[in-house]
């Protein structure tokens, strides 16, 4: 037994398993204490757009009903998921808001930029009005240019009335080529960003223009 | 050479720097000094592993033995950047996401597992927690200094403020971080020599006046 005590290899081992077991009881503990649960990271995100906590109720999230499964209906589905983009999570807010996650497709190395997208909708006859009120950036994949995209870039996407620029064949592109282009928005030096940008918005636009989830 | 806290200082923050003259640390260099303030997140994320990693490897250097230092080593180092990881998570979540993917990745970082190796297992506590701070403060620095030349140049603006419209996309990209690092460790190497010589120079001089002196 003393022999094996002396052993190198078993100091060796038992010097890395006592450290292991420290490490692990030390982590194990924080991550209880520390526990951020997913109506934390829900909130943090709305807390990005309205810089208060709010209360929100979901109507969306992919999270929860999986775009490939029977949660959504077929038609649904194609309200919230374009060539373009695809709509993450949808929440209420108050009585007459509607967030949006969006997430806008080909930008830079055909990386993604998302954003939440906050409309007002006020009832007015014959049917209401849906606006975008504000647009704030959440995340991107391979934008390394992102910053270049500044405060002017999202206060340019504001529109009144939502459902009627889809009537008119209106959409947010930062290409001049476009034959719709009356709600031009591109970005000297990060133009590929600036259109994932404008992507992910006119999942909001089409999405009213569909006439949203039932 | 005997170690002494002004030593440890200048060879953390000036002689050997880990990022312009080690080379060091060269992923979250280049990935993450887009902008000045992410340089100063991963600076002092980085210094506070440095710390206390040298702390706990310098205390239990006797106790490890030395055919298993380097999984000892890298077991603490990970229980650090964990413990990092949780408490950005939950109380800076911004930060958080700042530094993503690279946050994790200090675990590998080669200037922690390097000060471990030569510094901390050989020293005392308190000189192995002051070469964390120092080579993390040197750390800081160049990251900051990198990613502030880069934002200048690559987004007209400085630590998130708008200069001027002026914009080279290049400094924001991956060569243009390859660039702007090639470039700093040239001005560092030029400025040290500067400073080598200049430091001989004076030595020199002190020498032949003492020689003169004992002549006369």
């Amino acid at each position: 037994m003393a022999k094996l005590f002396k052993n190198v290899w078993f100091k060796c081992i038992t010097c890395l398993l006592i450290i292991l077991v420290f490490s692990g009881s030390s982590i194990a503990i924080l991550s209880d204490l520390l526990y951020v649960s997913p109506e934390e990271r829900t909130q943090r995100g709305i807390m990005k757009v309205y810089g208060k906590l709010v209360d929100y109720e979901t109507i969306f999230d992919v999270d929860d009903a999986n775009y490939n499964d029977d949660t959504l209906s077929e038609e649904d589905k194609g309200k919230i998921i374009y060539d373009f983009g695809r709509i993450n999570k949808i929440y209420a807010v108050g009585e007459n808001e509607l967030l949006f996650q969006c997430v806008g497709y080909k930008g830079f190395k055909n990386g993604t930029v998302t954003v939440w997208v906050r409309t007002v909708i006020s009832e007015q006859a014959p049917s209401p009005v849906y606006s975008i009120v504000q647009v704030k950036l959440e995340a991107n994949v391979s934008q390394s240019l992102i910053n270049n995209l500044g405060g002017g870039y999202y206060s340019n996407f504001k529109l009144v009335d939502v459902t009627e620029a889809y009537k008119n064949g209106e959409f947010f592109t930062a290409d001049k080529g476009q034959s719709n282009a009356t709600n031009y928005n591109p970005v000297s030096g990060a133009t590929y960003s600036a259109n994932a940008g404008n992507n992910a918005v006119n999942c909001v636009l089409f999405y009213f223009g569909k006439g949203g989830i039932k | 050479m005997k170690t002494s806290f002004k030593k440890i200082a200048t060879d953390g923050v000036i002689t050997n720097n880990p990022t312009l003259k080690l080379v060091l640390g060269t992923c979250p260099t280049l990935a993450l000094t887009t902008l000045a303030m992410n340089g100063i997140y991963m600076g002092l994320a980085v210094t506070f592993v440095l710390i206390c990693s040298n702390v706990i490897i310098s205390l239990l250097r006797k106790l490890i033995p030395n055919q298993v230092r380097i999984p000892a080593f890298v077991l603490i180092i990970a229980t650090f950047v964990t413990i990092v990881r949780l408490v950005l998570d939950k109380l800076l979540p911004d930060l958080y996401e700042a530094l993503g993917l690279y946050l994790p990745l200090i675990v590998v970082n080669c200037i922690i597992l390097a000060r471990a190796e030569s510094f901390a297992s050989k020293n005392g506590v308190i000189y192995s927690a002051c070469d964390g701070l120092f080579m993390g403060i040197g750390f800081t620095l160049a990251l900051t200094l990198m990613g502030a030349f880069r934002e200048l140049l690559g987004s007209g603006a400085i630590f998130g403020t708008k200069l001027w419209d002026f914009s080279i996309g290049f400094f924001a990209s991956s060569a243009g971080a390859f660039f702007t690092y090639g470039l700093f460790i040239a001005l560092f190497a030029f400025f040290s020599s500067l400073i080598s010589k200049h430091n001989k120079k004076k030595a020199n001089a002190k020498s032949v006046n003492s020689c003169i002196k004992e002549a006369e």
